[in-house]
């Protein structure tokens, strides 16, 4: 009786799978196999997957080599933080599942492709006991990380036999990292204005994820009012300070003159004007997200804003913004972490170090245009990590440059005459400097000595 | 004095030290004045200095000031800046029973900076957050005398010693935004806010002998890395860097003084 060779070649012990050693991701809305990448910088971790690569839903494109057949064994695809090819590791209930299921099973072949989506790779990173079973994983996937960091998965394909818990032969094993929150936002920041400029300052947390921030500013106008404009080209996110809040260049009730440094001027909790102070309030960055406890947060922005204290004249310059004690309580305590996707158009400044607390703002990034004098900006803080996550956005912080005055336009206001550079030919009559005839006369001291030394 | 009439009083004063210089090298034949005092001493030829102390600039000392003007206090106030620099003494010729006397040159660094007043002042005097900054780079070379004979001979280990010569700085009046430029008011120039001042540079100190504290650490030191003295020492000194053969400086000197360590070897 002839056997077919498919039913006796019941297992695969000698099986070995391998893959190939770059793996190409490409966007499956925009990119196809043939235009592939990975686009992120060396330095921000290219073969990890962020928050925007889950979102996106990336594909990782494996090429497949299986040696060893034919045999009866299918091919399943696992992912973990552990490793995989530990039966405990992949059976539920085990108490300690790390792995989980991203892909069905799938015949082995001696060659073929693969493909994993990102949303899949992502799912479970910080769930214990994973489900069985694979089952296609939405957007909602990305939000799986509760706290700044990297989480190491390995994607393993290994030949399973039939009672599905048998690994045969030598799988492949493919590491990368995920990481799908931002670093905590820094706290305390506040801007303080130069002429045409502003100093921005603030205390980072304590986040070893960090890499560095990017400071953020929207130009308000001249009036310090709404910016219109910048909202009607990017409704989608922007910068504000709260409606309701009344921006005057020279409010009657602020008690200032022409160069109103709290160009947003606030009606404190009294409903009152607050002379000679202000506080800008929060942030509105939609299309992002915050976890707020572990819990994904609905709200546009991370902070419940309520102005709980106004500045009072001395502070003008440097505008603090008060949150909710929970808001504020909760960075250092690592529940309120998220993404900004905040764009390019309102990056001023970045910064690398993960303890950096300030920067001096003088324009828009990639040439954009100048910090103006007069013109009221809101002005915020977001740290980024090494995989290229922006964390949310720290509260907003408005100022007005304004004209100041350096000891540089003291000094030729009071009728100094000095300067105009290092090379600066000198005043007619005296044409060798002081240093020069110091110099001439020390050389010819001491070549006066050694010739009376040489002589003898 | 005219800046002419001190020029001359130093030139003068540097041939005077010459002629001694020269003598001195005439009596070095007896072979007295071999620098290894200790026969077991390591050559002494050189002296480096670490200072130390407090700098303020008389920028408002300039005459061309409007009268009752004082740019640098308004901005700056009156405390005074730390300074440290590094002075490289050659101590090229030894006087019979004297002392040492030779060139020498000096680097330090100093930074006034403030954070730079509103143009249309807030109420309560509220500053703004940009700082204004001036930056000096003094330097000098001198001839410098050292009273040695004192510590070597008397064994009471005190060194007096003078300095006399050239001074120069280079500067730099900056800002949050790099390099300070401003308009001249009189002829509506932009003039940049950096720049080089010249003048003169004297200094009279006692260095203190540290060796006494521990002989045989100090010959270790000797025969070791070469060090011969250790030194702590006081100096007052006038830089009158005031634009000595410029018609326009920015006034960058000082009268204070210094402290610090002199190693000699």
């Amino acid at each position: 009786m002839l056997i077919p060779r498919a039913a006796w070649a019941q297992t695969c012990p000698s099986v070995s799978i391998s893959q190939n050693p770059t793996v190409n991701r490409y966007n499956p809305g925009a990119d196809t196999v043939a235009n592939q990448f990975p686009v992120r910088a060396q330095n921000l971790d290219p073969t990890a997957i962020n928050y925007t690569d889950c979102i996106a839903d990336i594909h990782l494109h494996f090429d497949l080599i299986v040696s060893g057949l034919p045999c009866t064994d299918t091919m399943q695809v696992w992912a973990g933080t552990t490793d995989c090819t530990q039966t405990s590791a992949r059976e539920s209930n085990s108490g300690a599942t790390q792995c989980w299921r991203i892909g069905p099973s799938v015949a082995l072949q001696q060659a073929f492709p693969i493909d994993i989506r990102a949303q899949d790779l992502v799912a479970f990173v910080s769930t214990a006991e994973p489900p069985p079973g694979y089952t296609p994983q939405g957007s909602a996937a990305c939000h799986a990380q509760v706290a700044p960091g990297t989480v190491s998965v390995g994607v393993y394909f290994m030949a399973m036999e039939a009672d599905g818990l048998t690994v045969d032969g030598t799988p492949a094993m493919y590491s990368l990292d995920v990481d799908l929150v931002g670093p905590y936002p820094p706290t305390g920041v506040t801007a303080g204005v130069g002429e045409n400029l502003i100093v921005v300052n603030w205390t980072p947390a304590v986040d070893s994820t960090i890499e560095g921030f990017n400071v953020y500013c929207q130009d308000q106008g001249a009036n310090g009012g709404d910016a219109g404009l910048l909202e009607a080209e990017v409704p989608e996110a922007t910068l504000v300070c709260p409606a309701g809040v009344t921006a005057t260049t020279d409010g009657a009730t602020d008690a200032t003159a022409t160069t109103d440094m709290d160009a947003c001027v606030f009606v404190n909790v009294t409903g009152t004007n607050s002379p000679g102070g202000s506080v800008c309030v929060s942030n509105a960055l939609i299309d992002s997200y915050c976890l707020v406890n572990g819990v994904v947060s609905t709200a546009a922005s991370c902070e419940s804003v309520t102005v709980t204290g106004v500045d009072a004249g001395e502070d003008a310059i440097v505008d603090t913004v008060e949150t909710d004690a929970s808001a504020e309580a909760s960075v250092p305590a690592g529940t309120a972490v998220g993404i900004s996707n905040i764009p390019s158009i309102y990056l001023c400044g970045q910064v690398g170090g993960n303890t950096t607390s300030s920067f001096t703002v003088l324009g828009f990034a990639d040439g954009g245009a100048p910090i103006k004098d007069f013109t009221q900006y809101a002005v915020g803080v977001a740290a980024f990590d090494g995989t290229g996550n922006t964390g949310i956005i720290s509260s907003l912080s408005c100022v007005t440059p304004a004209p100041v005055i350096t000891f540089w336009d003291q000094y030729l206001a009071d009728g100094g005459r000095g300067g105009g550079g290092f090379c600066a030919l000198e005043g007619a009559g005296i044409p060798i400097g002081g240093s020069l005839f110091g110099g001439g006369m020390g050389v010819a001291v001491l070549a006066y000595a050694r010739r009376r030394r040489r002589s003898r | 004095m005219t800046l002419v009439r001190r020029a001359a009083i130093f030139a003068a004063s540097c041939v005077v030290a010459a002629a001694w210089v020269s003598v001195a090298h005439a009596d070095d034949e007896t072979g007295v004045l071999v620098s290894r005092h200790d026969k077991y001493a390591s050559p002494e030829r050189f002296v480096l200095e670490f200072r130390f102390g407090l700098y303020h600039p008389r920028v408002d000392s300039d005459p061309s000031l409007n009268a009752g003007s004082s740019p640098y206090r308004d901005i700056f106030g009156d405390t005074a800046n730390f300074e440290f620099a590094v002075e490289f003494d050659w101590a090229a010729y030894r006087i019979p029973h004297f002392g040492t006397i030779g060139p020498g040159f000096s680097a330090g660094y100093t930074s006034a900076s403030a954070n730079a007043p509103l143009a249309v002042p807030e109420p309560g005097g509220v500053l703004s957050a940009e700082n204004t900054s001036l930056t000096i780079f003094p330097m000098y070379g001198v001839l410098v005398l050292r009273a040695d004979v004192i510590d070597r001979e008397l064994h009471v280990p005190l060194v007096p010693y003078v300095k006399a010569g050239f001074g120069w700085a280079l500067w730099q009046a900056s800002d949050s935004a790099g390099t300070s430029s401003a308009q001249n008011p009189t002829t509506k120039q932009e003039v940049l806010g950096e720049g080089k001042t010249f003048g003169t540079q004297a200094a009279v100190g006692l260095a203190l002998d540290l060796n006494f504290l521990d002989l045989a650490a100090a010959r270790q030191f000797d025969s070791s890395v070469g060090v011969n003295h250790t030194y702590a020492f006081f100096e007052g000194f006038w830089a009158n860097l005031n634009g000595l053969g410029q018609t326009h400086a920015l006034y960058v000197g000082a009268y204070t003084w210094a402290a610090g360590i002199a190693l000699s070897f």
